[in-house]
């Protein structure tokens, strides 16, 4: 099975879509791409919801099998191709790369999605006519979702919420610096899974987030963001962007020093 | 002092009776550390040493503490890979593991929540919950007030939606993993074990009887379900 081709839908290497990306070029597994156009809502179109119902990206197929959870999806990947280990032999960092990947999953990047879209996105929605809304609305699958989007193109998201979240990522920011002051990678002394899922997310920082994220202020994330934007497997991933996002890995490698 | 094997458990907790279930079908050997969440034993300061987000499960092996019931089903399963219960091939093994997020994210958060509000009520002292770290205690102070009726309508339909997904999962396979009983029927176990008769169909019941035969399931089946706050529901799709 692990020599049929495997077929992956994205939107840019970014958070959950960069997972996969990241993931199989770290892993050196070929692969065949299809870009899902997230800012157009491509994937709440029929085409899309033909491969994953869900309406949601990533989605990875291979053979019979359509993966759309993108953090099982990475340790499908490792589990299932040749190449470079990216899971730990011990267990116990096994435990700690599932521990850290969880945090992201469940709390940090929910957090930076709701600061972000609100920022960048819910502005775009005032002159959308509310019929548009609707209907963009009701191609959406998932309730939970619907109404996240809802809020979104309502610019209804209640303002707490938005500084509980700007808490969770400051919060989770600490805690990447702390981890890493025990080993040079998040699951310990080699780089995993745990890298890869958290790097899709916050592999900006040195651009996006300058004043609190640098060598003096957080000296072991900032080595760490070094480390690996250095290896030639997520700098490939990241390449894979159409414009915006492997421009903004770059700037982040220059002002890294990362050639 | 690292040759200590310690299992954290609340008895009555759906979460903890899966990681119950594991070390039994393991044959593991362990000392039983009861934690009453019914007095909120969980935010007393000798438990929050062992978890600070003040949730049981929790075990000591090896001299390491762990937590997060799923994962530590993960680490028990490779850690004594004999019998093996991670699923048999990538494909399974994907499985186990998207079903230990649907578990977490959709079936043990919102059944907490809809049992709080049918049948929850004690109230711990404010000065224990608030040793809690920000979301935790924010989730107890909200089960506290009660939650909003869109919230605890929300919980019913995303608890019903992954119930239905496990029952046309299981309508073609005979386990949550495919063709091998696996660590993720032994997280969901617990849980449909509290769910009323009418939640849950007939693949599902039939799935349910399969390992509720089994010794391991045994002590699960003894204990009387506790209400208590589980993981956090969803904060952004």
């Amino acid at each position: 099975m692990s020599s049929e081709a495997v077929h992956v839908h994205t939107w840019e290497p970014n958070a959950n879509s960069g997972k996969p990306l990241l993931c199989l070029h770290e892993k050196q597994v070929p692969f065949v791409h299809h870009y899902v156009d997230m800012g157009t809502r491509a994937h709440h179109e029929p085409a899309f919801l033909a491969i994953n119902p869900g309406g949601t990206v990533p989605a990875l197929v291979h053979g019979g099998l359509t993966l759309t959870e993108s953090t099982p999806m990475m340790e499908y990947i490792d589990d299932a191709f040749e190449g470079p280990p990216l899971r730990p032999a011990d267990p116990a960092l096994r435990w700690r790369m599932r521990w850290i990947l969880r945090v992201m999953d469940n709390s940090v990047c929910p957090a930076l999605a709701m600061v972000a879209s609100n920022r960048i996105s819910a502005p775009r929605f005032h002159e959308t006519p509310e019929a548009e809304k609707q209907a963009a609305l009701a191609k959406i699958p998932d309730p939970e979702r619907r109404r996240t989007w809802e809020l979104l193109m309502r610019d209804a998201t209640p303002p707490e919420a938005i500084t509980e979240s700007e808490r969770r990522v400051t919060e989770g920011l600490a805690l990447l610096e702390q981890m890493l002051t025990a080993s040079p990678y998040l699951a310990g002394p080699e780089f995993s899974l745990a890298d890869i899922g958290t790097m899709a997310t916050f592999y900006h920082l040195p651009v996006s987030r300058p004043d609190d994220i640098n060598g003096t202020t957080t000296p072991h994330l900032w080595d760490w963001l070094a480390r690996c934007h250095a290896r030639p497997g997520l700098q490939a991933g990241f390449a894979m962007g159409s414009g915006f996002f492997s421009a903004r890995a770059q700037q982040a490698r220059d002002v890294l020093g990362v050639a | 002092m690292t040759s200590r094997r310690i299992f954290y458990h609340a008895k009555g907790c759906a979460l903890s009776q899966a990681v119950q279930i594991m070390l039994v079908e393991k044959r593991l050997d362990y000392e039983l550390h009861l934690v009453d969440v019914s007095a909120f034993e969980q935010l007393d300061p000798a438990f929050l040493a062992i978890n600070l987000s003040g949730q049981v499960p929790a075990i000591e092996f090896d001299g390491k503490v762990l937590t997060e019931a799923f994962f530590i089903l993960c680490w028990l399963d490779e850690r004594f890979p004999d019998p093996p219960l991670g699923g048999t091939d990538p494909a399974a093994r994907y499985q186990v593991q998207a079903i230990g997020q649907l578990v977490e994210r959709a079936m043990a958060s919102n059944l907490a929540l809809l049992e709080w509000a049918a049948r929850g009520g004690a109230t711990p002292a404010a000065e224990a919950y608030m040793r809690l770290p920000p979301e935790r205690r924010a989730l107890w102070e909200r089960a506290f007030t009660g939650f909003p009726p869109a919230e605890l309508s929300a919980a019913a339909a995303g608890l019903a939606r992954a119930l239905a997904e496990c029952e046309l999962w299981l309508e073609h396979h005979p386990w949550l993993a495919g063709d091998d009983y696996t660590l993720a029927d032994v997280l969901l176990f617990p849980l449909v074990h509290r769910l009323g008769e009418g939640m849950r169909g007939a693949a599902l019941r039939e799935w349910y009887a399969r390992i509720a035969a089994r010794p391991a399931a045994a002590l699960v089946l003894q204990e009387p379900p506790v209400v208590t706050m589980g993981p956090e529901r969803g904060r952004w799709g």
